[in-house]
């Protein structure tokens, strides 16, 4: 499935998309992390489709993440 | 009442049946703050001012610097120096004197931030900091008003309104509830010294200006519920639908007295000093 990476996200993993296969989303985040430890310097928000999710929930290849931090710049 | 002169002069919204005669009556009775002069303040303002919104209240505490001319539209190299919110305000003058400007050339802090935003119909958070931006939003929740969030990075926009209260009394999600958390401290600084083509502001702020314009005249599909992402290299616009979730408001005062006592502002200044 694609992830997509906003602002300074992408900035740090070098790219704005990635591929995952991960199965559910506390997976995708361990495994982001893991693979790019300074995204834990940053808060920032997963959604699912197209809408913020809060919990862990199960995905699909044909799902859309996307990582979302604030921007503060003005 | 509008005036012979100002009939002319918005001739073009009074056009729209959307707007007409009482669209532009209620923008006329408009109270609006903005809050930063920077890259997103310059365009609200010049719009805010343009349609004729009766009142805009400007707040900053920063001078005019040369790096800021390449996006801040509203100044000029003779201005460096000078006090934004006042530099501001002269510029929104002469664009149309009917437009009645009140300055605060002061920084918005827990103790005065509600007190400036009480008069106030919307907000409009043009700020260029994460601590600015959880005290507006703390501020208009205690206050009851909606606020209207932009925020720019490098080439990428954000957009939303918050708090706003729908025609069926529906208070719509809030800052906290988009982005519960603000960065940790060591990495504020960095997000400040990232750079931003000159542009983006001018995009982001023109649509939080059009959404304050759809809120006083009643007219659209307000930006509540959703978060607009803009992109300005690939053209992608896209949206993430937040809900109001009250549980992520872990930070947030309880009382209006609360918040006055809550220091937004130490981690940044720390860092800075450091």
């Amino acid at each position: 499935m694609k992830v997509l990476l906003f602002g300074v996200l992408a900035d740090v993993v070098g790219k704005p998309v990635i591929e995952s296969e991960a199965s559910e989303l506390d997976d995708l985040k361990k495994n982001l992390l893991s693979e790019f430890p300074e995204l834990k310097k940053y808060k920032f928000q997963f959604a699912v489709n197209k809408e913020k999710v809060e919990k862990n929930i199960s995905l699909n290849a044909e799902d859309e993440i996307a990582l979302l931090p604030p921007f503060a710049g003005g | 009442m509008l005036s012979k002169e100002e009939i002319t002069r918005y001739s073009k919204q009074l056009l729209l049946p959307e707007i007409g005669k009482v669209g532009q009556e209620k923008l006329k009775s408009a109270r609006v703050l903005v809050i930063g002069a920077g890259g997103l303040g310059c365009p609200v303002l010049q719009y805010l001012a343009a349609a004729g919104v009766g009142t805009i209240g400007i707040v900053d505490h920063d001078v005019v610097d040369e790096t800021n001319l390449q996006r801040q539209v509203l100044y000029s190299t003779e201005d460096v120096g000078r006090l934004k919110a006042i530099v501001a305000s002269e510029r929104v003058s002469e664009m149309n004197p009917f437009v009645k400007c009140e300055v605060a050339s002061w920084k918005l802090e827990s103790l005065n931030a509600i007190e400036i935003i009480s008069s106030y119909d919307i907000v409009v958070d043009c700020t260029d900091n994460f601590e600015t931006r959880y005290l507006i939003n703390d501020a208009c929740i205690l206050s009851n008003k909606p606020f209207v969030y932009g925020g720019v990075h490098k080439f990428e926009g954000q957009l939303s309104v918050f708090n706003f209260i729908s025609a069926d009394k529906n208070p719509g999600p809030t800052y906290r509830c988009a982005f519960p958390e603000p960065h940790p401290e060591e990495t504020m600084l960095n997000c400040s010294l990232t750079g931003v083509i000159g542009t983006l502001p001018g995009i982001v702020g023109t649509l939080q200006a059009n959404e304050v314009i759809k809120m006083i005249t009643g007219i659209g599909d307000v930006c509540s519920g959703k978060i607009l992402l803009i992109n300005s290299l690939t053209l992608n616009f896209s949206e993430i639908k937040i809900q109001r979730d009250e549980n992520l408001w872990c930070d947030i005062p309880k009382s209006k007295e609360e918040l006055k006592n809550k220091n937004y502002f130490i981690s940044s200044e720390s860092i800075i000093n450091s």
